[in-house]
């Protein structure tokens, strides 16, 4: 599962998921998240966007999920993430996971993240790092 | 899980300002929901331990369970350092502090630090940013 780049740190592959009100639903759920503008309800439907938005750290886990896929054991035990969210996610959506390698130092791979919804529209940014030796 | 009648108020949080700390016992139908959930495989590691995303998610969730949050409060950003394996049902200590908070341009944005201790060792830490427009509106 985990392919190399002849540099030595990992290439991390793209993660791609559909994100709808039942994925969100059993999030919500699973997360222990109670925020009601993640569900279909008055706050949701009367809010800035009219709609349920999908929850950030659900949007995270598709980079985690693709970090893990690519360093095992060493994203558990050495992984650094830091990010932002630019954009809502508003379901159904499609939404991709990106990583790209900026930097490989004393072992260490970090790369510049982002997740993108079908359209291109970039809805979280950020950077994370690993060992890979 | 209910929200219990005894919250801190978000509002009246300060620096330095700790959440009552509590203990986090993932096991195994949580993480098999959290990866339903999430579309992630449940198979090789996460068989044994618990994905670390998913214990910050659910420390989060704490941390709602236990301040009492403004609708309007937005999750801006997050930071993650992952430092060991949990091994599931295996209890995680958790405390959270506020680290900053300040106000900017009519927004209120407040930073939580948490730290994740299994046997007394350090598992993971993180940094939450997360802002409220001093009107309640979503200040995005």
């Amino acid at each position: 599962m985990t392919a190399r780049s002849t540099a030595g740190a990992p290439q991390v592959e793209p993660v791609t998921r559909l994100i709808d009100q039942p994925r969100m639903d059993r999030y919500a759920e699973a997360a222990n998240d109670p925020n009601p503008i993640h569900r279909e309800t008055p706050e949701a439907l009367l809010g800035q966007f009219g709609r349920p938005i999908a929850h950030g750290m659900l949007l995270l886990g598709l980079v985690s999920e693709a970090m893990t896929r690519a360093f095992g054991e060493r994203w558990a035990t050495g992984g650094n993430l830091k990010v932002r969210w630019r954009a809502p996610a508003l379901p159904p959506v499609t939404v991709t996971a990106r990583a790209s390698l900026k930097s490989e130092r004393d072992g260490v791979a970090a790369y510049d993240v982002a997740v993108e919804d079908e359209h291109g529209e970039v809805l979280l940014t950020g950077t994370a790092s690993a060992p890979y030796a | 899980m209910a929200w219990s009648d005894t919250r801190v108020d978000f509002a009246t949080m300060q620096r330095g300002e700790r959440v009552p700390p509590f203990v986090l016992c993932v096991d195994a139908d949580a993480v098999r929901a959290y990866l339903d959930a999430t579309g992630e495989a449940r198979e090789g590691l996460w068989e044994q331990c618990v994905p670390p995303l998913a214990l910050g998610a659910l420390a989060l969730g704490g941390l709602m369970d236990r301040v009492q949050v403004p609708g309007g409060l937005v999750h801006t950003g997050q930071e993650y350092q992952f430092r060991g394996l949990v091994p599931i049902g295996a209890p995680v200590e958790v405390q959270i502090s506020v680290a900053a908070r300040s106000e900017r341009r009519g927004a209120v944005i407040t930073i939580f630090e948490t730290e994740l201790r299994l046997d007394g060792e350090v598992v993971g830490t993180g940094r939450t940013n997360v802002m409220m427009a001093a009107d309640g509106d979503l200040p995005l």
